[in-house]
C-alpha cells in the first residue's frame, strides 16, 4: 500500500511548493497558489467568479453549490445563476502554464546557486559586467541569473535537451535576442527589447559566429511561445470555427452563443425518460436510475463548465464524453468500498464473514480480546449488537458503512 | 484519476514538504481513504500535556463532500472530554456537517478542532453523551447532527446536540 502511496506521490502532481521559498524566489510560490483553484488545488480550468468575487474551477464551483448554496471561500450566498467566466484569469492561467517549467528551473537554479559558495569564475564575469553595464547600484542584481560555469549557462538559454550545446560558445550570461540574434545579457533582455535592440548588447558577441542555427530556431520558438501564449491571437479564432462545426447540437455559426444546459429534476421522471436525456447526448444508458441521473447531472456539470472556456479551449462533445467516462471509472474505483446493497453484498460474501465470524468467537467470550478482533467480530454480526463500553465500534447497523471496515481491513 | 484522490495528493505532498502547523502531525497516510493525524494542544490549556488522535475517512466525492472526521479511541488514544466531543470520539462540529467546505482541508480541520479545544474552559462531557453514544452510528457522517444555532426544533430527542462552531476561510 505504501509503495503504491509513493508511486502516486511521484506521479505529476504540480504544486506550489515546487518552487523555492520567498528568501529565494520571493512571490513564485504565492503566485503558483493564486492561479489554482481552492477546491480542486490545480490550476484553474474554466475560471469562473460569483458575485463575491472568488473564483473556482467551473466544474468545481457547479458540482458544489448544488450541495451548499453559498460560496465555498466566504459563505457568502450564491447560486448557479451567479457564476460568470473569469476570461482574464483563463489567460493568465494558460500563459504561466507555458512559462512555469521555465520558471522553476530558473529558480531552482538560484536555489542550488545560493546553497554552494561563490566560484571564481563567477566572480570574474560578475566585474566585466558591472564595468558595462554602468549601474553600480545594480550589481547584486546582476548577478542574480549568472550562473558559475558556462554549462549552466546552456540551461538558461535554450531548450530543455540541449544536445551538442551549441551556446557554450556564447557569454555564460548571456541569451540570444530573438528579434536582433545578438548576444544580450539575460538580465537586460527587456531593456534592450525596449530600446529596439540599440542597448546592452554583450561585447564580443559573434552573431555570425559559433552559434548553431539550430539553437537560434530553438530560442526563437522558446520566446514566441511565451509571448504568444498570452494573447489568444489570431490562431485561437481561426481554430473556433472548426470547432463549431464539430458540434452537432452547438449553435451552427458561432461558440460564443453556445448556451448552459439546464438542471433537470431527476425525481420526476420516469427511467425511460432520463435513458432518453442520455440518449440524445449519446451517452450510455446502463445502470439504474440513481445511476444514470448521477452520469447526467456530471454531464451537465461537464458541458457547462466546457461552455465557460474560451472556445479556443473548449473540448468537443466527444472529449467530453471520454472525460465523462473516464470520471465514472475513476470514482468507480474509489467507490469500490462502498455497498450499494448491503443485503446482496452479504449474500455474495458470505462464505468471508462465516470465517470472521468464526475467527472472533472465540475471542468475544474473553472481555481483553484486541480492538482488530472486535472490530471484525463487529462487522460480520452486523446487526447484532456488540458487548462492552468501547465507542470506537458504536452500535452496528445493516447500513452499509459496517460492511466497508471489512474492504479496509483487508 | 479521481478528483478525490488528486487533492488528496496535493495536500499529502503539501504536508510532507511544508510540514504542518505547530501541534499537528501526520500520523499515517497509507493510502487515500484513511488517514490519522494526531493533535496537541499547546500552552495554558485544560488539555496540557494531552495528545489526541484524529481518524479521517474520505469518499470519492471529496472535497465537495466532507470526510468522516472522528477522535481515535483505543489503547494509546482517548476522545478529549469537551462538551462537544462524545466518548466514542464523534465530534459535533458545524464544519464537518452541514458548514463544510470544499476549499476546507486536512489540515485545515484539524486546526479547527485544536482551537475548538483550546478554548474550552472546562473539561466536560456532552449532556446527551451516554445516550447518543449507546446508538451511534459507527460513522459519524450518518449523525444527523442539530447545531445550537438550528432554528428547527430538534427532530428526535435523540439526536439533540450541541455546537456552534464555524469557521470561514481555509487557513493557508
Amino acid at each position: 500500500m505504501a509503495s503504491m502511496l509513493d508511486r502516486l506521490l511521484a506521479a505529476d502532481i504540480s504544486d506550489p511548493t515546487d518552487f523555492p521559498d520567498a528568501a529565494t524566489a520571493a512571490g513564485l510560490r504565492p503566485f503558483d497558489d493564486a492561479v489554482r483553484c481552492t477546491i480542486c488545488r490545480e490550476f484553474y480550468d474554466a475560471p469562473v467568479t460569483l458575485t463575491c468575487g472568488h473564483c473556482f474551477c467551473s466544474a468545481c464551483i457547479r458540482s458544489a453549490l448544488p450541495e451548499q448554496q453559498t460560496c465555498p471561500a466566504c459563505r457568502k450566498p450564491a447560486s448557479e445563476v451567479h457564476i460568470r467566466k473569469d476570461v482574464a484569469m483563463e489567460t493568465a492561467v494558460q500563459a504561466w502554464k507555458n512559462a512555469r517549467p521555465l520558471m522553476l528551473r530558473l529558480a531552482c537554479e538560484e536555489a542550488a546557486r545560493k546553497a554552494q559558495p561563490v566560484q571564481p569564475p563567477h566572480a570574474r564575469h560578475d566585474a566585466s559586467h558591472s564595468e558595462r553595464s554602468g549601474h553600480g547600484n545594480k550589481r547584486r542584481r546582476l548577478d542574480f541569473p549568472l550562473t558559475g560555469s558556462e554549462d549552466e549557462a546552456v540551461v538558461v538559454s535554450s531548450s530543455p535537451a540541449p544536445s551538442g550545446s551549441p551556446t557554450s560558445h556564447a557569454l555564460p550570461d548571456t541569451v540570444l535576442c530573438p528579434v536582433c540574434q545578438k548576444q544580450v545579457f539575460s538580465q537586460k533582455i527587456n531593456g534592450h527589447l525596449d530600446s529596439n535592440c540599440k542597448r546592452y548588447i554583450a561585447e564580443g558577441s559573434n552573431t555570425s559566429g559559433p552559434i548553431a542555427e539550430s539553437s537560434k530556431s530553438k530560442q526563437k520558438q522558446r520566446w514566441d511561445q511565451l509571448f504568444s501564449s498570452g494573447s489568444g491571437g489570431s490562431g485561437a479564432s481561426a481554430k473556433t470555427k472548426d470547432k463549431g462545426k464539430g458540434k452537432s447540437r452547438a449553435a451552427p455559426d458561432d461558440d460564443e452563443e453556445l448556451e448552459h444546459l439546464p438542471k433537470v429534476a431527476y425525481d420526476i421522471h420516469p427511467h425511460k425518460r432520463i435513458a432518453d436525456m442520455l440518449t440524445e447526448w449519446g451517452l450510455p444508458t446502463h445502470g439504474d436510475k440513481t445511476a444514470l441521473a448521477r452520469r447526467h447531472k456530471k454531464w451537465i456539470v461537464l458541458y457547462n463548465a466546457n461552455v465557460d472556456r474560451a472556445p479556443a479551449h473548449r473540448r468537443t462533445l466527444d472529449q467530453l464524453r471520454s472525460d465523462l467516462r473516464k470520471a465514472e471509472e475513476a470514482e468507480q474505483k474509489t467507490r469500490k468500498e462502498t455497498v450499494d446493497d448491503p443485503v446482496a453484498y452479504q449474500k455474495a460474501n458470505k462464505a468471508a464473514f462465516a470465517k470472521l465470524t468464526e475467527a472472533a468467537r472465540p475471542k468475544k467470550a474473553t472481555p481483553p480480546a484486541q480492538a482488530q478482533t472486535q472490530e471484525d467480530g463487529r462487522d460480520t454480526a452486523d446487526g447484532a449488537k456488540p458487548d462492552g463500553p468501547d465507542d470506537q465500534r458504536g452500535a452496528p447497523t445493516a447500513e452499509a458503512d459496517d460492511v466497508i471496515d471489512v474492504d479496509e481491513e483487508h | 484519476m479521481a478528483v478525490s484522490t488528486r487533492r488528496l495528493q496535493k495536500e499529502l505532498a503539501d504536508i510532507k514538504r511544508d510540514g504542518t502547523p505547530v501541534g499537528i502531525t501526520l500520523l499515517s497516510a497509507e493510502d487515500f481513504a484513511t488517514w490519522y493525524l494526531s493533535v496537541e494542544v499547546l500552552g495554558n490549556t485544560v488539555y496540557e500535556g494531552e495528545k489526541f488522535a484524529l481518524k479521517f475517512r474520505f469518499d470519492g466525492q471529496y472535497p465537495i463532500s466532507a470526510p468522516a472526521v472522528q477522535f481515535v479511541v483505543d489503547d494509546t488514544y482517548q476522545a478529549p472530554v469537551h462538551p462537544h466531543v462524545y466518548s466514542n470520539g464523534h465530534i459535533c462540529a458545524s464544519i464537518l456537517g452541514s458548514e463544510w467546505s470544499p476549499v476546507l482541508s486536512v489540515v485545515s480541520v484539524c486546526v479547527t478542532i485544536q482551537s475548538m479545544l483550546a478554548s474550552c474552559k472546562k473539561k466536560e462531557r456532552p449532556p446527551d453523551n451516554d445516550r447518543y453514544v449507546s446508538h451511534a452510528p459507527e460513522n459519524p457522517k450518518k449523525t444527523r447532527w442539530d447545531f445550537h444555532d438550528d432554528k428547527y426544533v430538534p427532530s428526535s430527542p435523540r439526536r439533540s446536540t450541541v455546537s456552534v462552531l464555524t469557521i470561514s476561510r481555509r487557513s493557508v
